[in-house]
């Protein structure tokens, strides 16, 4: 069932709004990619019309790497990843939401909500890695 | 003036016995520790730090914890060494302010925190077992996990849902 959720980062500087299935349509994801995999972030991908910014545009620092088609984001004040922003070919403008930072989603919600792991490290989306524990 | 030393423990996220002390042997676990190298995202932040294959890791559902997801292992400041980056680190502190929540004010990524407890001989490095890089890194990562309660301040506690962190 799709819910608004509100989320923030911690110190309260970026706040925001979207709404997601987080068990069925948008579902969650983890990633072994070099920069998933440092941030430990799980995420659902929604489009940006599913989404708000409510405050702190201007909090966020952008950081790009590789292809630098992911525009990753980080409160300049106390460092957490809300959200990123991209763009895919298939299914236009995306905010990858951090399920971790939203404020009004349960520990129950999130730990039953289903989640697809990506072999980004290896550029294979589609498949699970080997090893997804420590994601 | 110092806080009473329960309330300064129990702020610091360091339980009643050393957090260090996660094997029998104190000693053996002294000798078998093997050097980690870490570091950010953006290679900024560059650290080196000692640990013994056997040590908890520990994960935590407290206000901060929880929105970064942090899965850390405590590391003496001896057994600490910073290679790059010290200008990089922006320091975040919130409640009592005695944790340096550090993140690389380039690419966000939070390789380690440090607690501050007015005498540095005490001090910990809580280091994130997920900026920490090469192949005997599996040696944490399969560790079993320590959960603890530090949304109700009850360290020692394991939460009810620990699955999400």
């Amino acid at each position: 069932m799709k819910k608004t959720y509100t989320g923030s980062c911690h110190c309260g500087d970026v706040r925001f709004e979207c709404d997601l299935d987080l068990h069925g349509e948008h579902g969650t994801s983890k990633c072994n990619c070099s920069v998933c995999t440092k941030g430990r972030f799980w995420k659902s991908v929604i489009s940006a019309n599913a989404f708000r910014l409510l405050k702190g545009e201007a909090a966020l620092t952008e950081y790009r790497f590789g292809s630098e088609n992911i525009r990753h984001l980080f409160c300049s004040r106390c460092g957490i990843k809300p959200f990123g922003r991209g763009r895919l070919e298939d299914f236009g403008e995306f905010v990858a939401v951090n399920l971790a930072t939203l404020d009004d989603a349960s520990d129950e919600e999130l730990a039953a909500a289903p989640v697809q792991y990506e072999d980004g490290r290896n550029d294979r989306w589609d498949s699970a890695p080997a090893e997804t524990r420590y994601l | 003036m110092l806080k009473p030393l329960q309330e300064r423990r129990s702020a610091l996220h360091a339980p009643m016995q050393s957090p260090l002390q996660a094997t029998d042997s104190v000693d053996a676990a002294e000798k078998n520790k093997r050097t980690f190298a870490g570091g950010c995202h953006c290679g900024a932040v560059r650290f080196e730090v000692d640990i013994a294959p056997a040590a908890q890791t520990r994960k935590c559902n407290c206000s901060f914890c929880t929105k970064t997801r942090f899965w850390k292992t405590f590391a003496s400041t001896a057994d600490f060494r910073l290679l790059a980056g010290a200008d990089c680190l922006t320091d975040y502190q919130f409640g009592e302010g005695n944790v340096h929540h550090y993140f690389c004010s380039r690419c966000g990524v939070r390789p380690f925190a440090r607690t501050e407890t007015g005498d540095a001989g005490n001090d910990l490095y809580a280091i994130n077992i997920a900026c920490l890089e090469g192949a005997n890194v599996d040696m944490l990562r399969t560790a079993p996990v320590r959960y603890e309660d530090g949304r109700n301040d009850d360290w020692w506690a394991v939460p009810a849902e620990t699955q999400q962190l």
